[in-house]
């Protein structure tokens, strides 16, 4: 069995196609290569596939990590070129790595994201008027249910780079911010804020030192 | 337009249930440049995405037609209601996956008839693309509405709906209509031209405007006829003769959600050779014609390959019946290893060669052993002319007992003509019959329990069946057969699974309806009938208030002892077998006499007359 970690991207076109959904969409498509993906033993195999952290529905993405065993070991780039001829439009492997020993992803903490807002927009910037609260409580999910939470301490950064273009980075994984979520905040607390379309990217996960995750597999 | 409904589609999606229904995008989907097109067609199937794309009819044609540089068919799915009331909210209206062009800009719009309940979904897709109900409200440029597919042999209930029906088998019709609608276009006419021109000219078009129905008094059909020259009497069905050269497509859309069905559908063959007097399928795709072993390998290997799907299955009335069985199910198997795919064999009939293969059949163990005796006592059998006997399921059973399988499901029907309470309480005796052959194994592989499924459902006569004249056992009839048979059952071993509701009531009305029923379902849909098909949906009394509204009742229909002499609403229809026979099979019914089946003896039912298949072997 040889493990490796893919870098891909989820284009526009795909982002509404589910997380659950995308192990299938890989394993089909290795199928269709005739490459070995590696299965589970037992009565009801499954890939051997884990994916660094679920990209939201209707999010796309220029930087996803997945980990993929196979059965046995071929180049790196050989798996990347045979994906990307079967992967289904919209899927692109940008890089592949092989890797020894055991891998987590758990060093994963933070995500940015390029969020384009289409609508009605208050005089002053955002990045100001966000900066100007104290804190931001909106009814987030936890484990034990809807709690009202203040969801400003889970925003590291917030750069709005022209109107309506908003960079930000979110605490991701075991502490969870939604994109979407932080949108719905933002036009709930700022007047004159209408948003009639959001177009979300994610287009970096990184981990506790805010470096991007990747590079620890020097991919 | 199909910017601006991409755009709502962004804003919309994200708030409803499972939004790659709406995407379209799939692998192996096609998209052509839309200028370069003649014809557009909307291939829609009136339920969800999951169903529809279940489906094998649409898999055939889709690939088939978009091979013609002159057609791009797209794919057109009912929305779930969450997914309707957002597009209605904001004007979204319905549109083909690929394009997401609206459908009222579409040459063609086409509706496969899977079953009847499926009718009001019709109605609510027609109205969510802005396109007019009724056949005569259609102005020139509007698209033709279609519809083809089981139900289309008796599609009198939705006929005022419809511009033309195509019968029989759309692989051929299509080519012709296209071709027709190619020169018609070229040279501009007007929509009646181009009816009358295909119904003139194609065998198996039925434009259903073109024929006067009269009633008589006691409200049957008086008549039925042409009002325009040159249109054919009876329309007759078309079928692909040459079943093992019929097209097949090398690859399939393959869908990003989990559907039904999701894997590759071998089609092994067509008809069928029994002539079980309740089925109406197996009467009406008659003559059998079977595709060739090593075709069907062929065919799996490009499929598999393509979908990179980790299934495949066969697909048929009577899989057992294929006469290449051994040879394809080997062939299956050996591809199956080597490309790491399942197989799974829908239910078989268990001999010592299908043992064999089920061995070897991994999926097999996880679904056990299926048969479907459909009545509980040799009579009835034998009135149905099912030929499966009490010995052939004991024998059967045993022999997956002896392997230590456990898991036996036995499918019934209730209702059945001639039936007696006897014949219900034969049901739970089947049911016992098997755990006692259970009791009685002595394999040493034998499984620590049993499971005995027993699956009733109600019988719903159909046409173009030999019980096509019967009436329809009520609700209150069937529900005290259903406690009848509740009370003999008194084990847990056996799980008694019934499955009857005022659906099929429904479905009895429109399976034998005429023309007036259209009425019936406008009414219907403008109450709010929807996927009638699904429980959380079906809204009985709503219905029964549109039949009162529109002066009909339900029990003309389906509750009335009809005589042969009668003229029913689908005899304008000729699919080979004949009146004659179907007459003959039911009095033999009320005899108990059975009929032998296709490659036994020839019963001159009359499907020999389009040369080929099994008639002629």
């Amino acid at each position: 069995m040889s493990k490796y970690i893919l870098k891909f991207e989820k284009e526009d076109s795909v982002k509404f196609v589910s997380h659950l959904d995308l192990i299938r969409v890989f394993d089909r498509a290795m199928r269709r290569a005739g490459l070995p993906m590696g299965y589970s033993q037992g009565f009801n195999p499954h890939p051997l596939m884990t994916f660094a952290h679920p990209l939201g529905v209707g999010i796309a993405s220029e930087s996803e990590l997945l980990e993929m065993t196979l059965s046995s070991e071929i180049p790196p780039a050989t798996l990347k070129e045979e994906l990307n001829k079967t992967l289904p439009g919209g899927f692109k492997i940008l890089k592949a790595v092989l890797i020894e020993g055991k891998n987590n992803f758990s060093t994963l903490a933070f995500a940015d994201y390029a969020i384009k807002l289409e609508g009605e927009f208050p005089k002053e910037s955002l990045e100001t008027v966000f900066r100007g609260f104290s804190e931001l409580v909106v009814d987030k999910k936890t484990k034990s249910g809807i709690k009202k939470t203040d969801i400003k301490p889970f925003v590291i950064k917030f750069r709005e780079i022209e109107k309506g273009m908003l960079n930000v980075r979110l605490k991701t994984g075991a502490e969870n911010l939604k994109p979407d979520l932080l949108v719905n905040a933002l036009q709930e607390y700022i007047p004159g804020l209408k948003v009639n379309r959001s177009i979300i990217l994610r287009t970096c996960l990184l981990n506790q030192q805010e470096e991007p995750l990747f590079e620890q597999y020097n991919i | 337009m199909s910017e601006f409904i991409s755009n709502s589609l962004d804003r919309v999606l994200p708030l409803v249930q499972k939004p790659s229904r709406y995407t379209g995008g799939e692998l192996n989907s096609i998209v052509k440049e839309k200028d370069k097109i003649t014809s557009r067609f909307a291939f829609c199937f009136p339920d969800v995405y999951e169903v529809g794309m279940s489906h094998l009819g649409i898999k055939i044609l889709y690939h088939q037609l978009n091979r013609r540089a002159d057609t791009w068919v797209e794919r057109v799915f009912a929305p779930w209601d969450d997914m309707e009331e957002k597009m209605r909210e904001q004007g979204i209206p319905l549109y083909g996956l690929e394009s997401r062009d609206p459908l009222n800009e579409f040459d063609f719009v086409g509706f496969t008839l899977q079953y009847e309940l499926s009718y009001s979904n019709i109605v609510n897709m027609l109205d969510m693309a802005n396109i007019p109900l009724y056949s005569h409200e259609r102005a020139e440029g509007m698209p033709f509405v279609c519809a083809g597919g089981p139900c289309a042999y008796n599609g009198e209930p939705i006929a005022d709906f419809i511009d033309f029906f195509l019968i029989g088998e759309g692989e051929e019709i299509w080519e012709e209509v296209l071709d027709a609608y190619a020169i018609h276009k070229k040279e501009g006419g007007k929509r009646e031209e181009f009816l009358l021109k295909i119904a003139r000219e194609i065998e198996g078009i039925y434009v259903p405007r073109f024929y006067d129905v009269e009633y008589n008094e006691d409200g049957t059909v008086k008549s039925i006829t042409p009002n325009k020259e040159g249109v054919p009497e009876k329309i007759r069905k078309r079928i692909v003769l040459d079943f093992d050269k019929s097209y097949y497509p090398d690859a399939f859309v393959v869908p990003f959600m989990d559907i039904v069905h999701n894997r590759v559908m071998l089609e092994i063959f067509r008809g069928c050779i029994r002539g079980c007097r309740f089925c109406q399928a197996g009467m009406i795709y008659r003559p059998v014609r079977e595709r060739s072993p090593e075709t069907l390998c062929k065919m799996a290997e490009k499929l598999i390959n393509s979908t990179g799907y980790e299934e495949m299955s066969l697909s048929s009335l009577s899989t057992s019946d294929y006469t290449g069985f051994e040879k394809l199910a080997n062939g299956l198997i050996d591809m199956a290893e080597d490309k790491k795919v399942s197989l799974s064999l829908p239910s078989l009939r268990i001999d010592n060669m299908s043992l064999d293969i089920l061995k070897k059949v991994q999926t097999v163990r996880k679904s056990g052993l299926t048969f479907a005796p459909e009545a509980g006592t040799q009579r009835l059998r034998d009135v149905l002319n099912k030929g499966v006997t009490q010995e052939d399921i004991l024998r059967s059973a045993k022999m997956v007992f002896d392997e230590g399988w456990s898991n036996v499901k036995l499918y019934f029907m209730m209702g059945l003509p001639t039936e007696t309470d006897k014949d219900i309480i034969g049901i739970a005796r089947t049911g016992y019959s098997v755990l006692d052959c259970f009791k009685k194994c002595e394999s040493p592989k034998k499984a620590n329990r049993i499971n005995v499924t027993v699956s009733v459902s109600s019988f719903v006569p159909k046409a173009f069946t030999p019980f096509q004249w019967e009436a329809q056992n009520t609700m209150e009839e069937l529900m005290r057969k259903q406690q009848l048979l509740k009370d003999s059952i008194r084990t847990k071993a056996i799980t008694y699974n019934y499955h009857m509701s005022q659906v099929s009531c429904l479905e009895g009305v429109f399976a034998r309806g005429d023309r007036r029923l259209s009425k019936v379902i406008e009414l219907a849909h403008k109450k709010g009938c929807k996927f009638d098909g699904w429980d959380e949906f079906f809204k009985y009394d709503a219905w029964m208030e549109a039949f009162k509204e529109a002066g009909l009742l339900p029990e003309f229909y389906s509750g009335r002892k009809r005589s042969f002499d009668e003229v029913l609403p689908w005899d304008m229809m000729d699919i080979g077998v004949s009146k004659k026979f179907l007459i003959n099979e039911c009095k033999k019914a009320y005899k108990e006499e059975t009929t032998p089946n296709c490659r036994q003896q020839c019963s001159g039912c009359g499907a020999a007359s389009f040369g080929g298949g099994v008639c002629h072997e």
